[in-house]
């Protein structure tokens, strides 16, 4: 919610600098996403919690500042600015459910005269990211943004009237009937959307948009203002219905303060008269069909220190609860003093247990004043076999040179019939964005064979993953290998590796290379083999598996990836027998800041370099980030990096591996 | 040659570790849930605006993919028949229907807390919870904590971390540049205190127990943890990114 700081001094009288305002205000809970200088006017974007209906207005937010900073609110005095007369254009009003339309205030004004509303209006109203409409519209959006209660004006003899008297029929809708609102379209209402009729017509999607057929139009004569309570739920479902979400529903579904109406009919009055030198103000209506009483929470302070962990006075407590204008007392019950407070009517929403009031006690005591206690370590419970299991696995499989990778938990219908994976059990999205998160991946076979694709630089994929998989009412999880090299042989090796470090007879598994034809539709040019095993089966197994993983973190600069393709350059070097290879790697990846990655793929000892030396053999990764590398570069790059290391360890190019 | 652990991986386990050293036990659940364990076990009926803050892959058989861990906490309790002291730490992938971008992600790692005693409050999930980020991003750390809604919860608070504009990671900065330096606020951690309604599905006593819950995005503290400027990198399979780790 957008909210102007000059606005808010209306109502207060801010010492603070807008800088420190978004502190207090962040430090209340209500966060200020943005703040922007406008003119002379800071203009705060805030983020109001759905619990907090009472926040969405420059009052609620006055009233929060008050409580929080000390300050004095000014609520303007209304009923000393303008008098009212009896203008003989009664209404009607009927309410088919007390339940639907808990308050109905409204008031005629006569006379009035459309025009533009003033320039002051206009900039706020724009500022809040409204359009300018005319004077009428302008007032009752301008009150309700400051004083949080959505108002609305109707043409007066655009309502039939019946008996002598204009009708307001309130009652919910029947399921096929329609409305057109004032944004034009014809709306086929829900069976339960609350609308406001005549014995002719529907006029009003009461609290969320008007209709058009009473809408305000430059001939309006006579206006019906009105400011009522509907029932938040009610006004929910049909704005998911419709899918229409305006302003005045968004504040009705969060609850609107069904003592604020009268203030906020009177404010918009006073505005419209001051707009129209000749309008004249009928007496106020006001009609409530049912009370929503705050709830008398009784408390008790012990229990609240005991949630908090503080040791707040009760003094201290009712102060706090007081400054949020709460009611509090104690009262005898069953022969104990019992403490209550009665949370104020436009927090009868969100405040109902002493869980809440431990919450305002703490905000307005600050959160970051409240006490902490350290937790002391204490020895670790074993892993819960399943999670060390799989860490187990992966360190089996990193300790054998395979990467792991997160893939998608989606996959789409091209893939999984390719792959002659579809079926009538794959679990489908409601509403997916894009076709490629249409479907759960029922295995994670498309999930590797993607990440493969995206990686066609790479000389050689040694690749895992360990995830969910999910089939009609069926979620498991697969541990799948996929490597480029290598044989179906290799990959059995590997399942007896693993066989033997678990020591489980058996594992369910499978071993098979992709056939051609559906690497070349996954636009895969290399060969791929591939291992799949099944998770659950080995929890199952080893239901008593115990492992902790090492939790310490690799050491690194990270070095952003470039949009354009990386190269991939293979250099072996001869060098003396002790040099450690990641010595030589850190050297080499210094050498250049296009050098993204350097891999060790081959060490190899043997007389033939002579008898104190060995030959290692690295992956060198190039790229730009701004623009592809071309093969000039690389090639001073490659001579920089082989001076550098016969520099500094006497390194011998053995040649470049193409 | 060896290969590498995936960051979100090293990431979770030295969060984990945190944890497990003191006394909790790590336990994980489904990634497709039902609405009820999701949404209503934790408060958020369908009647109310709360119930928006999260867009949600809804699946045609009429169950979801959970929006944050927390739809396990009750779920595990329940179906272990757990009862206190209980001390939960359950992390796992979580899924909100959204464009992505280089800072939104559709799918996302969250680690959830609970512990349930019949003395744990607001001081204790504190003092937890700024333990372990200090034990992330050094002792010299800014923390401030700000009231926050979640329907689970009452009181319900953010932790935010200090951000410092710079190409370093926040560890590696001393305490003096840190506070002279400019930056954001940053939130890490949404938390709080059991709401008897949460308490009561899980079967439990509210008059008798007290409960602390957290929940925490991994990647973006992962992220923050190794300056990663873009969240799409975990899940691109790129392997430029993945053997930097």
């Amino acid at each position: 919610m957008k909210l102007s700081l000059n606005w808010l001094k209306d109502y207060l009288d801010i010492k603070k600098t807008p800088e420190e305002l978004v502190d207090v205000l962040n430090l209340l809970g209500h966060e200020v996403e943005s703040i922007e200088k406008a003119g002379d006017d800071f203009i705060l974007d805030l983020e109001i919690t759905p619990n907090r209906g009472d926040c969405l207005s420059v009052l609620g937010i006055a009233r929060e500042l008050s409580a929080a900073l000390n300050l004095k609110l000014k609520t303007k005095k209304l009923e000393t600015l303008f008098k009212t007369e009896d203008l003989n254009k009664p209404l009607n009003i009927e309410v088919s459910s007390p339940a639907i339309c808990l308050r109905f205030t409204a008031r005629v004004i006569d006379d009035i005269e459309i025009a533009p509303s003033s320039l002051e209006i206009q900039q706020r109203l724009i500022s809040y990211g409204f359009r300018p409409i005319n004077n009428i519209v302008d007032i009752t959006n301008y009150v309700m943004i400051e004083t949080g209660q959505p108002l609305h004006a109707f043409d007066y003899n655009k309502i039939e009237t019946v008996v002598g008297k204009k009708l307001m029929r309130l009652r919910q809708a029947r399921a096929g009937e329609k409305v057109i609102t004032l944004d034009g379209k014809n709306r086929l209402l829900n069976e339960g959307a609350i609308i406001i009729e005549d014995n002719k017509k529907i006029y009003d999607l009461a609290g969320i948009m008007g209709g058009l057929n009473s809408e305000i139009d430059q001939k309006t004569k006579t206006i019906i203002l009105q400011g009522a309570i509907f029932d938040p739920i009610l006004i929910r479902k049909t704005s998911k219905y419709l899918n229409l979400v305006t302003d005045a529903s968004y504040r009705y579904e969060r609850g609107v303060d069904i003592n604020g109406t009268i203030y906020a009919v009177n404010l918009a009055t006073s505005f419209i008269l001051n707009s129209c030198k000749q309008a004249k103000a009928g007496h106020l209506i006001d009609k409530t069909f049912k009370q929503i009483a705050s709830t008398k929470i009784f408390y008790n302070i012990a229990d609240i220190n005991k949630l908090l962990g503080t040791d707040i006075s009760i003094n201290q407590a009712e102060e706090f609860l007081r400054c949020l204008n709460f009611e509090v007392g104690n009262e005898m019950r069953e022969n104990i003093v019992r403490t209550y407070a009665i949370p104020p009517s436009y927090r009868a929403y969100d405040v109902k247990i002493w869980q809440d009031l431990a919450e305002e006690i703490a905000r307005i005591k600050g959160y970051n004043h409240l006490r902490k206690q350290d937790w002391p370590k204490q020895k670790a419970k074993r892993l819960n076999s399943q999670y060390a299991l799989s860490e187990y696995i992966k360190d089996i499989l990193v300790a054998s040179g395979y990467t792991e990778v997160y893939s998608y938990s989606f996959s789409d219908e091209k893939t999984l019939k390719t792959l002659g994976l579809f079926s009538d059990k794959i679990v489908e999205v409601e509403k997916p964005l894009s076709p490629e998160t249409r479907y759960l991946r029922p295995d994670l076979l498309p999930s590797l064979l993607a990440q493969i694709a995206k990686n066609p630089w790479a000389k050689e994929i040694k690749i895992f993953e360990i995830g969910d998989c999910f089939l009609g009412k069926k979620e498991f999880k697969q541990i799948v290998i996929a490597q480029t090299s290598g044989s179906c042989k290799e990959m059995e090796e590997l399942v007896k590796t693993i066989k033997e470090n678990l020591k489980v007879s058996e594992i369910n598994y499978e071993v098979f290379k992709i056939p051609k034809q559906i690497l070349s539709q996954m636009k895969i040019r290399k060969d791929v083999f591939f291992l799949r095993m099944d998770f659950d089966i080995l929890v199952q197994q080893l239901n008593n598996f115990n492992y902790q993983p090492s939790c310490t973190l690799k050491k690194v600069q990270f070095r952003p990836i470039s949009k354009f393709a990386p190269t991939v350059k293979d250099l072996a070097f001869v060098v003396g027998r002790k040099i450690q290879p990641q010595d030589i790697a850190k050297e080499i990846k210094s050498t250049d800041d296009k050098v993204k990655l350097v891999e060790l793929f081959d060490e190899f000892i043997s007389d033939k370099f002579g008898q104190t030396k060995k030959s290692l053999a690295f992956h060198i990764w190039l790229e730009d980030m701004e623009r592809p590398l071309v093969e000039k570069e690389m090639r001073k790059i490659l001579k920089k990096i082989t001076r550098h290391l016969s520099k500094k360890f006497n390194a011998v190019l053995r040649g470049e591996v193409v | 040659m060896n290969g590498h652990l995936h960051p979100l991986t090293q990431f979770l386990r030295l969060s984990l570790g945190y944890f497990i050293k003191r006394g909790f036990e790590v336990l994980e659940g489904p990634e497709l849930e039902t609405e009820w364990y999701n949404f209503d076990a934790l408060n958020v009926p369908a009647t109310h605006p709360s119930r928006d803050v999260q867009d949600t892959f809804w699946t045609k058989d009429g169950r979801l993919l959970r929006t944050h861990t927390t739809a396990t906490d009750i779920r595990l309790i329940k179906e272990n028949n757990l009862k206190p002291p209980l001390r939960l730490i359950i992390p796992g992938r979580c899924f909100r229907n959204e464009a992505t971008d280089q800072i939104h992600e559709h799918t996302f790692y969250q680690i959830d807390g609970i512990a349930i005693d019949a003395h744990l409050s607001m001081a204790h999930l504190i003092g937890l919870l700024e333990g372990y980020i200090k034990e992330i991003f050094g002792s010299q750390v800014k923390i401030r904590l700000r009231p926050h809604f979640y329907p689970f919860v009452e009181p319900g608070m953010d932790m935010d971390v200090w951000v410092p504009e710079t190409q370093n990671a926040i560890s590696k900065l001393t305490a003096p540049a840190l506070a002279k330096s400019k930056g954001r606020w940053e939130e890490v951690i949404g938390a709080g205190m059991a709401h008897p309604v949460v308490l009561k599905n899980a079967g439990l006593d509210p008059n008798k127990w007290q409960g602390i819950m957290w929940g925490m995005g991994v990647d973006r503290l992962m992220m923050q943890y190794f300056k990663i400027n873009d969240i799409r990198l975990s899940y691109s399979g790129d392997l430029r990114f993945l053997k930097q780790f």
